[in-house]
């Protein structure tokens, strides 16, 4: 075998190692960048800030991890249908927006440990007394929802009694229920005071339902990129152990993490 | 011209390295499986309720709902390989099958050679006694006022004479027997794997039976999957916490068990 043929041989086996093309831990420390997917289109996860820059809780989540890995941050906007594409290619060295761990999404992407929980639950107006679910499973209850989404099958089964008035988008929705015309909402609540912001003038309480579901979001990373993964657990613990997730989760989203992520040391 | 023989020589030895690197077992990633459409699950038939032959001959069980479930999950054919005791790490090291059932407990000496997911379920070592028994833990019985009933043969009698030899031992020939030998009161307690005895125990009701809460032992139970297939393991430890927070896997234990997992697995989101 010539020396060409071996060397050429070898190239094509240092090529065919990382195929998905994903940075590991070393590469992304030699690069001196990290480049981090966020959603712009869910606030207050992501915004654009009145300086139109990129803002939120996740980008100084990712801020903050960042400055523990000692290299700049890059932040790429990425929308629902190319936000797992970007990361399996390695386009980005992980993705943040709302990444509930499903198995599902496991088959293509790999999860770090959880950032923070999701949560359902009910949005009312206080003082009007009802406190649990089937306080509001009552035929003098109005509901105001957005039609599709997956609190409808849930308050057709377990709160058949309430009536349903239904809009398209959740400004809408919202509007609605500042407005008076309807008593209340069941729905994901992790962002509900941020959205309802614009009503100052309504004093709001929420009810968590966690018998709908509580999820976890974790940060997403390319399948077998575990150099990464294994650093930003460690990093991630630390961050929720110092209280930093939960004071930057407080400062966006205006109430405590509804779940709290139960974390342990032992991963 | 000798230089460049040795430079050749040298390559050739980084090329093998780096072939050597790759893993030299056919573990199947989980893009395989998923394109496959078929995974290939181990499950010892030899260790009721985990592993069983029903009445149609066919290998039925806890593992086997288990992996089912996972296989439906995935959106793949369920294929349960028979494995036994000595062959079932080979398989799986081999990947002649994808994961391994079957009380796999993790521990240093197994994890030298395969991977383990997040635990699946748990097995205590423990003492089954009846109600009005005074005992709070196992040391309570290393006293001659107390019968213990065992069978013949198994490895809790060499614990009991360690650990317990001031104790009677009753030895009888099987399960059935002992359960039976302590409902009736011929004994005070049994220190054995507690789970198994679950189906023993409901067929006598009169005996109003006690697990002591304090364990001798709790082994954590897994899927073994092969060393380097990752990506697989990391697929299997999100759909394991998923059957965990559903229910499905305690709901699955108390159909073939008869009994609630004695000790919680103590799942958790944070992994």
């Amino acid at each position: 075998m010539s020396l060409c043929r071996i060397v050429f041989a070898l190239a094509l086996l240092v090529l065919a190692v990382p195929v998905a093309g994903a940075a590991s831990l070393d590469e992304i420390l030699k690069a001196g960048e990290i480049k981090v997917g966020v959603n712009p289109t869910l606030p207050p996860r992501t915004l654009y800030n009145d300086k139109y820059e990129i803002d939120g809780f996740e980008p100084e989540v990712a801020g903050m991890i960042a400055k523990k890995l000692g290299v700049k941050l890059t932040l790429v906007p990425v929308g629902s249908p190319d936000r797992i594409p970007f990361v399996a290619t390695g386009k980005i060295d992980f993705v943040m927006g709302a990444m509930s761990r499903t198995a599902e999404r496991a088959k293509v992407i790999d999860y770090t440990v959880p950032v923070h929980s999701e949560n359902y639950g009910i949005v009312t107006i206080a003082g009007k007394g009802s406190k649990t679910l089937d306080d509001f499973n009552k035929d003098t209850i109005t509901l105001i929802q957005v039609s599709g989404t997956t609190a409808i099958p849930f308050i057709e089964k377990r709160l058949p009694r309430a009536k349903v008035v239904l809009f398209d988008n959740y400004p809408d929705r919202n509007r609605a229920l500042a407005q008076g015309r309807g008593d209340a909402s069941f729905d994901s609540i992790d962002s509900v005071l941020f959205a309802l912001k614009p009503f100052p003038q309504v004093k709001w309480e929420i009810i968590p339902v966690p018998e709908f579901c509580i999820t976890y979001s974790g940060l997403g990373l390319a399948k077998g990129n575990h150099t990464l993964k294994d650093w930003l657990n460690v990093a991630l613990h630390e961050l929720h152990v110092s209280g930093d997730i939960e004071r930057v989760w407080e400062k966006w989203f205006l109430v405590p993490m509804a779940t709290k992520v139960p974390v342990t040391p032992f991963f | 011209m000798n230089g460049m023989k040795r430079i050749g020589a040298g390559l050739t030895v980084a090329a093998a390295m780096i072939l050597g690197a790759t893993p030299m077992t056919a573990a199947r990633p989980l893009d395989d499986v998923l394109s496959s459409k078929k995974i290939m699950v181990g499950v010892n038939p030899t260790l009721p309720p985990l592993g069983l032959f029903n009445d149609k001959n066919q290998i039925d069980g806890f593992d086997v709902d288990i992996a089912r479930e996972l296989a439906k999950m995935l959106g793949v054919e369920l294929e349960v390989v028979q494995v036994g005791s000595p062959d079932r790490i080979p398989f799986v090291a081999s990947g002649k099958i994808d994961f391994v059932m079957g009380a796999m407990t993790r521990t240093p000496e197994r994890a030298k050679v395969i991977d383990f997911t997040v635990p699946v379920h748990t097995e205590i070592f423990g003492v089954l006694t009846t109600e009005g028994k005074p005992y709070k833990t196992a040391a309570d019985l290393n006293d001659d006022k107390v019968t213990l009933v065992q069978v013949r043969g198994t490895t809790p009698v060499q614990w009991i004479e360690r650990n317990a030899p001031k104790a009677k031992v009753l030895l009888l020939d099987n399960y059935p027997d002992v359960i039976r030998a302590l409902a009736q009161g011929r004994g005070d307690a049994m220190i054995d794997v507690v789970d198994f005895v679950g189906n023993l125990m409901n067929q006598h009701k009169q005996a109003t039976w006690k697990v002591l809460d304090v364990p001798v032992d709790v082994y954590y139970c897994s899927l073994g999957v092969a060393k380097n297939s990752a990506t697989l393991k990391e697929w299997l430890n999100v759909a394991i916490f998923e059957l965990h927070r559903s229910g499905f896997i305690d709901r699955t234990w108390q159909k073939w068990f008869g009994v609630k997992m004695f000790y919680e697995t103590k799942w958790t989101p944070y992994f």
